[in-house]
């Protein structure tokens, strides 16, 4: 099962394990934690694989509400520890709320590769 | 007054008596009031406030309100010989009561609470400044209160504060050294560049504990010679001082062990690291001297406290990492909320985003062990903090922490309460931030784009201020010096073994040597049971100054 999906109303969030790669299309504003929950196992299980690459991809994301850059930004700075894994994330400067607030990330991972297009 | 209330003619034995008639029960009632009635109602509060004020205040308010009534009474009988003194001699009372009084409610209640709040804050200025007013004001209470009776008598004091006046110079002159520690007292205080505690290297190469900085002498608790060290203000501030509890109370040391040119480099190099990071004294990543704690340093007959020493550290440490764990969660916690303030307060927050930040920091505040509750009346919401004491908060791994760390067998019965007061302190500093930084976040007004700088603070706080996370630098190191020669041509191999000790306040400041002895007797171990390395073995353990890499 190489691609796992999770899907709402207005959102889809596929994970490819063979690519190691989560990428999330449409508008993303749950409700909290809980709603969050399956989201975070896709990245759970990312993590799991112990992969030398994770990409997340974040380019046909147009909107995520505060509950959704609270997930995020708790996964991104948990790689803290996980030395091994290179974390790159795939942003799109036609999505306004994306620029500043992948850089903040940055600031707590400088590990992170950002690539912005 | 009383002569409006009173049936009577003013000055008759009628109006006297009725007046003291009047005096005598308002000072029962106010007795029965004191005693009975604001007693038993303040012995109901949490806070002793109430109460020790009202013991304290109880005799004096009697007293003064037999005097002031004795006063009204006879405020009208002047003309009468003999009651003019009377009375002054009523206010001269009058003056003494009360100024017992505010000494007592000095003494006993606003420094005894500002002496709590003292302890509790992080600034080094008012702890000094509080005895300070301790000794000045009862005196100048004192001072006061005897002019004032003696102006009661008529005594003519002008005379008294000219020659005063003119006396300053003279005083001055004569005090000059006096006012020169004073001043330099003060700006060591607004300077702080040590604090109560820290241990402190002078020029003279001494090394103590700072206890208190006074009006004109700064005590030190010397380590050596176990005896208090006081130096006058100026003298200290005019020397270059090392403090050795700065940034962090580490303390490094090195130990040159020097060996016969057969040995096994890599081998030995291995060993003597290998010893270092087994020791649960120093410093070192803390999985690698978990992983070697067991295999080295065995009790002999000599040295019977070794496997007491091996046990409890070993507890110690996996105490310690409980607590690093926890607190890398708490500051990933943080990160997070100061990302997601970061990206919500663009165009301010929303009632979503502050809701959803408050959640977050909520959590944060349960990792660190504090519930909140809200207390709503009317329009006003008020929070309540409690201890939620969970095992896995931040508080309580703390203390399973310190409490392991205390049973140490080479700890002073005074490192025994040093160790949990220290601690204890750092929790109700943190505790006091956090609740803060709550009630901000929770009434962000005008500040809401200020609460990521907040966060931050807090984060950086935990880090420079609540427990410093343990650096690489800090990890033992061996490093081969060269080769050296002794008379008879030989050579050998100069070895330096450098290490941290984890705190150089204990053990009254000789836990470096101990932990340095005990590294270097190891390590001569292990060469005295290798066979091919019987050959003589010349070491110095020589302690040297922190050093900051």
């Amino acid at each position: 099962m190489p691609v796992q999906a999770v899907k709402g109303e207005d959102y889809v969030v596929e994970y490819d394990s063979d690519s190691t790669t989560v990428k999330f299309r449409g508008e993303l504003a749950l409700g909290g934690p809980k709603e969050y929950a399956p989201i975070n196992d896709l990245f759970a299980q990312a993590i799991d694989q112990n992969p030398d690459v994770i990409t997340v991809d974040l380019r046909e994301l147009a909107f995520l509400n505060s509950s959704g850059i609270s997930m995020l930004s708790k996964f991104v700075l948990g790689l803290r520890k996980q030395k091994s894994i290179q974390l790159v994330i795939l942003g799109s400067n036609d999505m306004p709320w994306q620029g500043k607030s992948l850089k903040n990330l940055q600031k707590f991972l400088p590990s992170l590769k950002l690539e912005i297009e | 007054m009383l002569e409006h209330l009173l049936p009577f003619t003013v000055g008759t034995r009628a109006f006297v008596i009725s007046g003291l008639l009047i005096a005598a029960v308002g000072t029962a009632a106010l007795y029965f009031l004191l005693f009975n009635g604001l007693r038993s109602l303040f012995r109901r509060f949490d806070s002793d406030l109430a109460l020790v004020t009202l013991n304290v205040s109880t005799y004096p308010a009697l007293i003064s309100f037999v005097l002031i009534s004795l006063k009204v009474t006879f405020s009208k009988l002047i003309a009468i010989d003999g009651v003019d003194d009377f009375e002054r001699l009523l206010s001269a009372g009058l003056i003494v009561s009360s100024s017992y009084w505010i000494v007592k409610l000095f003494n006993q209640v606003v420094v005894y609470y500002l002496k709590e709040y003292t302890q509790q804050s992080e600034v080094m200025w008012d702890d000094v400044l509080l005895p300070l007013l301790e000794a000045v004001l009862p005196v100048v209470a004192t001072v006061l209160g005897g002019a004032l009776v003696l102006s009661t008598f008529g005594v003519d004091l002008t005379g008294i504060w000219v020659t005063l006046g003119g006396a300053t110079f003279v005083i001055g002159f004569a005090v000059k050294d006096i006012l020169a520690n004073f001043f330099s007292g003060v700006v060591l205080l607004i300077d702080t560049p040590f604090q109560f505690g820290d241990v402190l290297k002078l020029e003279d190469g001494s090394v103590g504990m700072l206890r208190r900085i006074g009006v004109r002498v700064t005590q030190l608790y010397m380590f050596d010679n176990h005896c208090n060290m006081y130096i006058p203000n100026s003298a200290l501030q005019g020397q270059n001082i090392t403090n050795l509890s700065r940034p962090t109370s580490y303390y490094h040391y090195s130990t040159t062990v020097e060996v016969p040119m057969a040995c096994d480099l890599d081998a030995l190099k291995q060993l003597m690291r290998q010893v270092m990071l087994a020791h649960p004294d120093t410093l070192g990543d803390l999985d690698s001297k978990l992983s070697l704690i067991d295999q080295h340093f065995q009790p002999s007959e000599t040295e019977p406290l070794l496997a007491q020493q091996q046990t409890i550290g070993q507890q110690r440490l996996l105490a310690e990492n409980e607590v690093n764990f926890k607190l890398e969660e708490i500051d990933l916690e943080l990160s997070s909320i100061v990302v997601t303030l970061q990206f919500a307060e663009k165009g301010g927050l929303t009632s979503d985003e502050i809701e959803n930040v408050q959640m977050e920091y909520e959590n944060v505040l349960g990792s660190i062990g504090i519930a909140v509750s809200t207390e709503t009346e009317g329009k006003r919401v008020s929070y309540c903090y409690s201890e939620t004491a969970a095992d896995d908060s931040l508080f309580e791994l703390i203390r399973s922490w310190y409490r392991v760390t205390i049973r140490d067998p080479h700890l002073l019965d005074e490192d025994e309460n040093l160790i949990p007061e220290e601690w204890e302190r750092r929790i109700n500093l943190l505790r006091r931030r956090v609740q803060r930084l709550h009630q901000t976040i929770n009434r962000p007004e005008r500040e809401e784009t200020r609460l990521d700088d907040y966060v931050l603070e807090l984060r950086q706080w935990l880090k420079d201020r609540f427990k410093t996370p343990r650096r690489k630098w800090q990890e033992p190191k061996v490093t081969v010096n060269g080769l050296q020669h002794n008379d008879e041509g030989i050579a050998y191999l100069d070895f330096t073994l450098s290490f941290f000790v984890d705190d150089i306040k204990l053990e009254n400041g000789k836990r470096g040597d101990r932990i340095s002895s005990q590294i270097y007797q190891e390590v001569i171990r292990y060469l005295k049971q290798t066979s091919h390395l019987t050959a003589t073995v010349t070491a110095a353990a020589l302690p040297i100054p922190k050093q900051l890499h």
